[in-house]
């Protein structure tokens, strides 16, 4: 019954969002949603076609980030001509060259770029504010607008309100028989990030008070966590979930990172507000490696998870060069760890469908 | 070969005894005084760095040395390590054991080298860790990785992207000036702005030996192999701020000067001129032996030659460090690189680029078909884009090489003679 709110048209938006505004696309949860709010635009997150690249690859090399080159041929294709503008935030190699490509052959032209540093301390803080306000009045020249802070302050109250309200959701997988699965998970968490957050909040309240009450009917296979490379699409959730494990828990950026903080709500200062709290989302990206896996090793405990799935885009450096740090820390504390590293499709089901049935009956 | 010796005095003499037959080593070419000096001195560095006592800073690439020097302590440019294990043979068993520890063959050979080394522990211990930003997500993910192994400080800047906007000088000076303070603690010392101030001064005078040194390769015939000229890699060497660095670039410019007086040609006839973007190939000179030798085509001058920032006032060496950061066309989009490569073809008189662009590095690949394109839209001149690693040996194949330059080469020849179409 509650799957019924997340029926999506054609595009992905739901009807009833706002048609009078437009959709200001980004790619990365290091992107302020509630700047885009408060140019009374509403944030889409771009997540991919999840299809093979063919005119991207004469822009970048194709030993790239697989997500990046698929966003890029999506803009060349005009898959994104609905959106008015769309945000690139400097969060990797393969980001900063694809503001550089889109700019060249991609639609929408308004392109949109947001220098994210990878700490979290005050002079990151102070530089990251800087950065965003320099974004904010590029936005409001191409735009013709005025973001206010009161209407920053507005959108920050929205979002939170999704972000406590995905906290509570994700909080049900928690139960020894959780009452969605991760693919379930998966879908509701893109769908609030594509649609207005008004509607989203109304909606995640009534989906809350049906499992709220819901007995859980969850499989009783082992409990895993995947973490690592953005996730387009929940295929690899659902693979694991057909082979008997449940997803119980995600460090994604699709997933759980988007609402693991709230923002500061009635600063004086919302920009600074908005920097601390995007930059203390704990993605892999940034540079506090100690941090990160206290925030990994406390969600598997708290999600009381039996191994970890740790996925891993090809050339995805950041993950890459991640991976054996982690997995080793993740050994260490007794938990183990199956790495998978693909497209951001799934080309080569047979063998990862053979590796996950592995990994599970070793931890059945 | 043993490197996996774990007392510090045996690596010491482990690494002396390779760096003294590298410096030995058989070359196409006669080597000037001043890359003799520069190799030396860069030994001279890494030994230093191994020494009981000594204070050593791990450093990423942009990560200004002038402020480690300021401090008394040695900045270890720890890409430079892997290259420098990489030219006396040693790097295949530091790849070979970053990929049994789970690092994966597309990443980037220069940091997997180092993990190798790191996990054999062959590397000089760092008290402290500074990377930056720039160039890659690599650098700092993986100092923070070894800070944590080693139990040392990181300390992170972030080189706004913006290189050009107002706020970007200020926010990356602040950060300068917490970072030297904060590295001052961990050496126990406190910071002398007056040490600095002398340190700049030192940098700037080398920058100007160099700048001239620069300016006389642009001489035709090249008094300069660009096989010699690469390892100087004046943008982003960790000697900068010492005063072996003010020596080597003084003795350089005296020897270029006396070569182009005396008519010396690097490569005699001089067929083509070449501009080599990125580094070079570190396992042999086999690239460049074959371009300037075989083929005679110059290498006239290298991209991590290129001097972009001005002269630093050392009044405000934390600006001006911040100034000199944010002027490398690394940084912000691809029209800034773009534009300094249209720059060295102008200068330089080049005929024909080669881009080296190794598999694992995201950075410098990425750019290279937009750079390519760019260049395409204002100037009429070849450009090459070669795969070819810089560490990494086991992938390199001779032959396939040539192929590919020879038909480069037969490209520019068709050029001169007014009938072949740009690659």
């Amino acid at each position: 019954m509650w799957k019924e709110y997340l029926k999506e048209d054609s595009r992905g938006v739901l009807q009833y969002a706002p048609v009078d505004r437009g959709k200001i696309g980004y790619l990365s949860i290091h992107v302020p949603e509630e700047i885009i709010l408060g140019a009374g635009r509403l944030p889409y997150r771009l997540l991919g076609r999840g299809k093979p690249v063919k005119r991207a690859s004469a822009y970048l090399p194709k030993t790239f980030d697989p997500s990046v080159l698929d966003s890029l041929e999506g803009a060349i294709e005009g898959e994104y001509g609905f959106l008015e503008g769309v945000i690139v935030a400097n969060v990797s190699d393969a980001h900063r060259r694809l503001y550089d490509a889109w700019r060249l052959c991609g639609t929408p032209k308004n392109v949109f770029f947001l220098d994210v540093p990878k700490g979290a301390d005050a002079l990151r803080v102070k530089t990251f504010s800087l950065a965003l306000s320099a974004l904010m009045r590029e936005m409001e020249t191409a735009l013709d607008v005025r973001i206010s802070p009161e209407g920053l302050r507005e959108a920050i109250g929205l979002c939170n309100e999704t972000r406590v309200l995905l906290q509570r959701l994700a909080g049900l997988r928690r139960q020894k028989r959780p009452p969605l699965s991760g693919h379930d998970f998966f879908d509701v968490v893109s769908w609030a990030q594509r649609n207005d957050k008004s509607y989203v909040n109304q909606k995640l309240r009534l989906i809350l008070q049906e499992l709220e009450m819901a007995r859980g009917n969850g499989t009783v296979g082992p409990r895993l966590m995947l973490t690592g490379s953005p996730l387009g699409s929940p295929e690899l959730i659902s693979l694991i979930e057909r082979l008997g494990a449940q997803v119980v828990c995600e460090d994604l950026c699709t997933g759980m990172q988007y609402f693991s903080d709230l923002v500061e709500k009635d600063s004086p200062e919302p920009l600074n507000a908005l920097a601390r709290r995007y930059l203390d989302i704990p993605t892999a990206r940034m540079a506090d490696t100690r941090a990160r896996w206290g925030y990994l090793h406390k969600m598997a405990e708290e999600y009381d998870v039996d191994g970890v799935v740790y996925f891993t885009l090809k050339f995805d450096d950041i993950y890459l060069f991640e991976y054996p740090f982690i997995r080793n820390k993740f050994q260490k504390a007794g938990y183990r760890v199956l790495l998978i590293e693909a497209e951001n499709f799934l080309t080569n089901v047979g063998q990862i469908e053979t590796r996950v049935q592995a990994f599970t009956e070793m931890l059945g | 070969m043993t490197i996996v010796e774990d007392q510090r005095k045996r690596q010491r003499e482990f690494f002396t005894l390779q760096f003294q037959k590298r410096l030995k080593r058989p070359r196409g070419y006669s080597p000037l005084k001043s890359s003799q000096a520069r190799e030396r001195a860069m030994f001279r560095l890494l030994l230093e760095s191994f020494r009981e006592g000594s204070s050593v800073v791990w450093k990423s690439t942009f990560v200004p040395s002038e402020i480690i020097y300021s401090l008394g302590a040695i900045p270890l440019y720890v890409e430079s390590f892997s290259a420098v294990a990489s030219a006396v043979d040693i790097c295949p068993p530091m790849l070979d054991t970053s990929e049994r520890c789970g690092y994966s063959r597309d990443s980037c050979t220069f940091l997997r080298a180092v993990l190798g080394a790191s996990h054999k522990d062959i590397l000089p211990r760092p008290d402290a860790l500074v990377s930056t930003s720039y160039y890659c997500d690599g650098d700092p993910k993986i100092f923070d990785i070894f800070a944590e192994e080693y139990k040392k400080p990181h300390f992170y800047l972030h080189v706004p992207y913006a290189a050009e906007a107002g706020w970007a000088i200020e926010a990356l000076a602040e950060q300068l000036e917490e970072v030297t303070i904060e590295l001052a603690k961990v050496m126990g010392k406190p910071f002398d702005k007056e040490r600095l101030s002398e340190i700049i001064q030192s940098s700037n005078e080398a920058r100007r030996y160099l700048l001239r040194a620069n300016e006389l390769r642009r001489h035709v015939p090249s008094p300069m192999l660009g096989c010699e000229a690469i390892d100087y890699i004046a943008s982003i060497t960790q000697l900068w701020g010492s005063p072996e660095l003010v020596r080597i670039s003084r003795l350089l410019c005296e020897e270029l000067e006396e070569r182009i007086e005396k008519g010396v040609a690097a490569v005699d006839p001089e067929q083509f001129r070449l501009l080599w973007c990125h580094l070079r190939p570190y396992y042999n000179d086999e690239v460049f032996n074959y371009l300037e030798g075989h083929h005679k085509a110059v290498v006239a001058f290298e991209s991590v030659n290129l001097i972009t920032w001005k002269e630093m006032d050392p009044e405000k060496p934390f600006r001006s460090l911040a100034e000199k950061l944010l002027a490398n066309p690394a940084i912000g989009p691809y029209e800034r690189m773009t534009r300094e490569v249209a720059r060295m073809i102008r200068d330089y008189q080049i005929d024909g680029v080669v881009w080296m662009s190794p598999w694992g590095c995201r950075h410098f690949n990425s750019m290279a078909q937009l750079v390519k394109d760019g260049l395409r839209r204002e100037l009429d001149v070849p450009f090459y884009i070669l795969d070819l690693e810089c560490i990494d040996k086991r992938n390199y194949s001779k032959e396939q090489v040539r192929t590919r330059l020879d038909a480069f080469i037969e490209v520019l020849g068709g050029r001169k003679e007014g009938c072949t179409p740009q690659v």
